[in-house]
């Protein structure tokens, strides 16, 4: 009876396991193509974003994506790996500190790592820094004070029902002497006036 | 297209060039600007759409990026605004749709063409890429309908043709005025040309409207018309020249005309009626006399050696001669008598109303005109005449025969002695004919040699000795037998034979009594007779001489015998050619002496040597006592002027005794000798001599 019981454990624990490891596949696997895919994001928002000259000019075939303290990308980041934007190649750092952003030109943040962004001083001085945060985890309604005016903050990835959307504060554009494309800004959310 | 323009004025027809000309230009331009528009409208399509796909893709750079399908959509929604974009379709990575818009409400099958741009049912696409940093980010796709580029070509085209036709009237407008620029100096001078055709008035002048060739081509006309005027000018002097010279001529021929006409009735040298005006004047007379009786008689005239003195003093001494005659003639005629002249020294006068012994007195007194003395070129000249007359109805009834019978009597006033008239017989008309044939057969017998020289011996006073002989020609025709000398001598004077024959004699009697004389050793003189024509045409001496020294006869043997008129009035330089005759040691006997007028002061200057006493007069001796008393005088007074004297025709011995008793030097005649041939004489000579010795 035991042996019926810890194999019938055993099978339930493997079923489980099984179902387990299946559904943790099928979750990595979600993971993965959404990472990808805000890999991708996050490249064709670049493609559409003006650096000062002096980032050019410092890292003219380089265009850094930092991540803060964690690789969020992860293995999504491989999709874009080696891919250009107006001939600067794209790599990824994770950075420790935030003190540490000064070779960076895009900065992608979660959403859980903005308060820590923005309460540094390194938010209040810099300059040539396109920011990302990515809220694409919460259900949103596309108000401004879900999406934007996040100082600091210059496109704000979201969930658009089943699509990632983004929106654009362009006043922290201007005030980052980061330009966007209308191009881009014809698919984006405006926030925080322009 | 010349027969075609060139009817139409020069106006219509430089509009109608200019017009064509504009027209196939603007025509041509027309055609190149729709086939230009054309293709650049078809170019510019393509180019239209690849501008338009160029934006539409370029806007849709995002949406691709971002995979914004309604984005896109909306952006390929914008092209509804160009009427002519039936379907955009942007494909992305792969070609895959990605969005699309289209125009109808109906949607099409979903067409990806391969090229680039093309038509296909209809519709004209072009496809592009859109890139953006380097990357291909998909396609763009557009479709069009040509309805626009229809409607931009047919615009066009109206517009084209609209402007064509403005350009038309403009280019008629401007071809009206501009054609005047050139056609208005034409005209100008056209019409200078029309006025001084018509009015022939050179005085005109072409005004000069323009600079240009046509203003060189009126003063060119100008020029012409200046050297028109001027030869006018010229022309009308010549042809008032030419008139007056015309006219000046017609009255030249106008008299020429009267003149042919007076000539064709009249002889051009004496003035006189012509053979012509006779006959006709014959013919109406005798017509006349036909109807009304009358009296009408034809005299026949020549003049005697006429042909002897042309042909010795030349063709102008014979017309002055015959312009005097002509003038002697009339003279003696009255004015209705017919005189004319009907060729060479023959003239004839038609006496009408005259009975024949007043037709014998005029013949008379034209003897007498006729024979009176005549100075022309400083030429003493003595002319007689032989005249025959034949009378109406007598001698013939017709003109022709009236005419012919006078000739016959004229020729027998020559038979009988010249200076003389004769009335026509019956007889007469066959002497005529024998004349003729006496001509006729002489010049053959001359060509032939056929005649003959007899000698007749001149016997001494006592009738012993022969002296000398007498050549005398003698002519026995194959036809008409022996024809007398009294018959043919008279013939050949007449017709000019004389002078070959006397030669003739001349040179076979020097060289038959030259040859006698060689053979019997005798010194033989020989008496040749010589016609005056000889010594007329001053070639006696000439003729003498040649013959002496062709035959060798010596000169002082030859004795000439001539006639008695010689010595009269009428040859120039007698004295002379007798003087050079003598030099020859030739001498001159006078031939029937005593039947002439020789004057005794002329027998005194001239050199002569022997006077011959006529036969007549030795034929009357015992007969005629006076003729015997002429005798004895022609020997007394021969005698005193150192001549010597033959008697000739001595028949009878009372002869004889008669003209031997009175100291006649030689004696001739029948008594002693008939005329010998050579052949005789020689027997004749041999026997005297031998009787002699």
């Amino acid at each position: 009876m035991i042996k019926l019981r810890v194999s019938v454990l055993r099978a339930v624990c493997l079923m489980i396991g099984l179902l387990g490891s299946q559904t943790l596949s099928a979750q990595t696997s979600v993971l993965h193509q959404q990472n990808m895919v805000k890999s991708v994001f996050l490249l064709n928002v670049a493609k559409f974003v003006e650096w000062p000259e002096l980032v050019y000019e410092s890292r003219p075939t380089q265009l850094v994506l930092c991540q803060y303290q964690n690789d969020l990308l992860g293995l999504g980041f491989e999709i874009i790996r080696n891919r250009s934007v107006n001939g600067r190649r794209i790599e990824k750092r994770t950075v420790p500190k935030l003190q540490h952003l000064d070779s960076c030109d895009l900065l992608y943040l979660a959403a859980d790592q903005y308060s820590a962004f923005v309460s540094s001083d390194t938010a209040k001085t810099l300059n040539g820094l396109l920011v990302v945060v990515d809220r694409t985890q919460f259900e949103t309604d596309r108000s401004e004070e879900e999406l934007g005016a996040y100082p600091g903050v210059h496109v704000t990835l979201f969930r658009d029902q089943d699509k990632i959307a983004f929106a654009v504060n362009l006043q922290e554009a201007t005030r980052s002497n980061l330009k966007f494309s209308s191009e881009l800004l014809k698919l984006s959310t405006i926030v925080g006036g322009r | 297209m010349r027969r075609v323009l060139g009817r139409r004025s020069i106006s219509s027809t430089l509009r109608l060039v200019l017009l064509i000309t504009s027209c196939s230009a603007l025509i041509l331009a027309t055609i190149g600007f729709a086939l230009s528009e054309w293709a650049s409208a078809q170019s510019r399509l393509y180019e239209n759409l690849r501008t338009e796909a160029n934006i539409v893709g370029s806007n849709s750079v995002a949406a691709l990026m971002f995979k914004d399908v309604s984005s896109a959509e909306k952006t390929l929604a914008s092209l509804r605004s160009e009427s002519g974009i039936v379907e955009a379709v942007l494909l992305a990575e792969r070609g895959k749709l990605f969005a699309r818009y289209q125009r109808d409400a109906e949607p099409s099958e979903l067409h990806i063409p391969h090229a680039l741009q093309g038509k296909n049912g209809g519709l004209t696409y072009v496809m592009e890429s859109i890139e953006y940093d380097g990357e291909q980010l998909g396609k763009i796709l557009l479709w069009s309908d040509r309805s626009l580029w229809r409607e931009n070509l047919w615009f066009r085209t109206v517009t084209l043709l609209a402007l064509f036709v403005v350009s038309l009237m403009v280019a008629v407008i401007v071809s009206n005025s501009l054609q005047r620029v050139v056609t208005d100096p034409v005209l100008a001078l056209a019409s200078t040309a029309r006025k001084v055709r018509e009015n022939s008035d050179y005085g005109l002048r072409a005004t000069r409207l323009s600079d240009d060739e046509i203003g060189s081509l009126v003063d060119d006309f100008n020029g012409m018309l200046e050297q028109i005027q001027t030869r006018d000018k010229d022309l009308r002097k010549i042809q008032e020249t030419l008139e007056s010279k015309v006219s000046e001529r017609t009255h030249e021929l106008e008299n020429m005309a009267r003149k042919f006409e007076f000539l064709a009735y009249h002889d051009a040298l004496t003035g006189l009626s012509n053979r012509i005006t006779f006959d006709n004047r014959l013919i109406d007379s005798i017509s006349h006399l036909e109807r009304h009786g009358g009296y009408l008689a034809v005299i026949f005239l020549d003049l005697d050696r006429f042909k002897t003195i042309n042909d010795t003093l030349g063709h102008d001494v014979g017309d002055k001669l015959l312009i005097e005659m002509a003038g002697r003639l009339s003279s003696c005629l009255r004015e209705d008598d017919v005189l004319a002249r009907l060729g060479g020294d023959e003239f004839a006068v038609l006496l009408t109303d005259t009975p024949p012994a007043g037709v014998a007195e005029v013949a008379t007194k034209i003897i007498r005109a006729v024979s009176d003395e005549l100075m022309i070129e400083n030429n003493h000249l003595h002319v007689t005449t032989s005249i025959g007359i034949s009378i109406y109805p007598e001698d013939g009834e017709s003109g022709q025969a009236l005419i012919k019978n006078a000739d016959a009597a004229m020729y027998r006033s020559k038979d009988k002695g010249r200076n003389q008239f004769t009335f026509f017989t019956a007889e007469m008309n066959s002497e005529i004919k024998r004349r003729m044939e006496l001509e006729n057969r002489l010049r053959q017998a001359l060509q032939k040699q056929t005649l003959s020289v007899h000698y007749q011996p001149k016997f001494d006073r006592q009738g012993l000795r022969i002296e000398g002989v007498e050549a005398l020609v003698r002519w026995n025709d194959e036809y008409l037998g022996d024809v007398s000398p009294v018959e043919f001598i008279p013939v050949a004077e007449d017709c000019g034979l004389i002078d070959t024959i006397d030669v003739w004699v001349l040179r076979k009697a020097c060289a038959d009594i030259q040859q006698l004389n060689n053979s019997l050793g005798t010194s033989l003189r020989l008496s040749v007779n010589v016609s005056p024509v000889h010594f007329i045409r001053n070639r006696v001496v000439a003729e003498v001489q040649s013959v002496l020294t062709t035959v060798g006869f010596p000169g002082e043997l030859l004795e000439l015998e001539i006639t008695e008129s010689i010595i009269g009035p009428g040859v120039e330089d007698i004295y002379q050619q007798l003087a050079d005759i003598h030099t020859l040691g030739v001498q001159i006997s006078i031939d029937d002496f005593g039947t002439g007028y020789s004057s005794l002061s002329r027998l005194k200057e001239l050199p002569l040597d022997t006077l011959k006493i006529d036969r007549s007069f030795i034929g009357d001796v015992g007969k005629d006592r006076s003729d015997e008393i002429l005798v004895r005088t022609i020997i007394s007074m021969a005698h005193n002027l150192n001549l010597k004297v033959v008697a000739e025709g001595v028949e009878t011995d009372n002869q004889h005794d008669f003209v031997q008793r009175y100291n006649c030097d030689q004696v001739q005649g029948f008594l002693f000798s008939r005329p010998l041939d050579i052949d005789q004489l020689l027997d004749r000579v041999k026997r005297l001599n031998a009787v002699a010795t």
